[in-house]
């Protein structure tokens, strides 16, 4: 995730702290010495206690998927001697026995969709949570997935997941003519609009990390008899 | 003295002058009138959403719950103000490799997570925006 760290009119500096709460990093600020959860942006304790700090949607997903829909994007460069291991995930073996998902955050609600159930449900879900309408759609390639707010133009799209090239997903109009990139939220070939999705604050969690720090949040579970049921997890 | 013809011929009148000093403004004003017309770049607002009641404990059972066995101040050295490069530019980088993306409208960025993982955190300032990205 990635925060503003202007605050009040002032920018802040932060360090790690080292410290962990439910499973989540503790930073702290150089100015005050509060303490931050990395995730939230949420000042936990000290003097600033309760502020916030701006969030900007982020996505997680292959190099090739990115810089194919960012040409443009700069890169924070690896560094050329440094001899810790930057050429492969040094957390792959402990990640692949865990559960992940896309935990969003909405001005009063958290939700989380995990990845297989993504899967199980063809790759698309749709529902109104918090009063917003929204999609999130998995990624053809599986390792992520992307949630939008379904407005455009004052109006609420019903979509379908195009995964057809799988190098180009799309958000398909149910019924219309219009199509987004799934991976960015950009409009496609659409006419009559150049109005771009709005991405949603989202980020990767592990399932039971997700479940310790958001005690308020409900997991999306495709229920046997509707298409989708919000359900309050563990 | 009087000028020579010459001399006078390549003075313009001083209205001409002045038009012809905020020409070069006025083609920028219209060149961002048209930008915004036809749908420039929007830039991503970030949004603060601030604990609800009951969404964070009291300080005292935060701190009490504070896991401190795992690491110290600065166990992760921050990484500030790097200099960044183009996808050209980048090196060891592969196609499947996972990276955390940034898009501002005006300006992206991608950090790889295979990086990030030695040092959590980030500080730099992109698009005149301070950030602190953290993984």
């Amino acid at each position: 995730m990635v925060h503003s760290r202007t605050l009040d009119g002032r920018s802040l500096r932060f360090g790690h702290r080292g410290w962990l709460w439910k499973n989540a990093y503790i930073n702290y600020d150089l100015e005050t010495d509060s303490l931050w959860h990395h995730q939230t942006g949420w000042a936990m304790a000290g003097p600033l206690r309760g502020k916030a700090l701006a969030r900007f949607p982020t996505v997680l997903t292959t190099w090739a998927t990115w810089r194919a829909e960012h040409p443009l994007t700069l890169v924070l460069p690896k560094p050329r001697n440094d001899p810790r291991p930057s050429d492969r995930d040094v957390y792959a073996e402990r990640n692949a026995a865990l559960v992940f998902g896309l935990g969003v955050d909405l001005p009063g609600a958290f939700r989380l969709y995990r990845f297989a159930d993504l899967a199980a449900a063809g790759g698309i879900v749709q529902e109104t949570v918090d009063d917003i309408p929204l999609v999130v759609g998995a990624d053809p390639e599986g390792r992520t997935a992307f949630a939008f707010d379904r407005r455009v133009d004052d109006a609420v799209i019903d979509f379908d997941l195009d995964a057809t090239d799988d190098t180009v997903p799309l958000l398909r109009e149910r019924g219309g003519a219009r199509a987004w990139s799934l991976r960015s939220g950009r409009p496609v070939g659409s006419p009559g609009t150049d109005a771009r999705l709005r991405p949603l604050q989202s980020a990767h969690w592990e399932t039971y990390a997700w479940e310790r720090q958001h005690p308020t949040g409900t997991r999306w579970m495709r229920d046997s008899a509707r298409e989708s049921v919000p359900t309050r997890g563990r | 003295m009087l000028p020579s013809p010459a001399v006078r011929h390549r003075r313009l009148p001083a209205r001409a002058s002045f038009a012809a000093a905020l020409l070069p403004l006025l083609l920028l004003i219209l060149g961002a009138l048209c930008v915004v017309a036809c749908g420039g770049p929007e830039t991503i607002t970030p949004v603060a959403r601030p604990p609800a009641r009951g969404e964070m404990p009291d300080e005292a059972t935060f701190l009490a719950e504070l896991d401190r066995s795992r690491g110290h101040r600065d166990s992760f050295d921050v990484i500030r103000d790097p200099e960044f490069v183009s996808a050209d530019a980048a090196h060891g980088l592969v196609a499947d490799e996972m990276v955390l993306g940034l898009d501002l409208g005006t300006a992206q960025a991608a950090y790889p997570i295979n990086l990030l993982n030695f040092h959590e955190n980030v500080e730099h300032t992109l698009a005149g925006i301070d950030l602190l990205v953290c993984w």
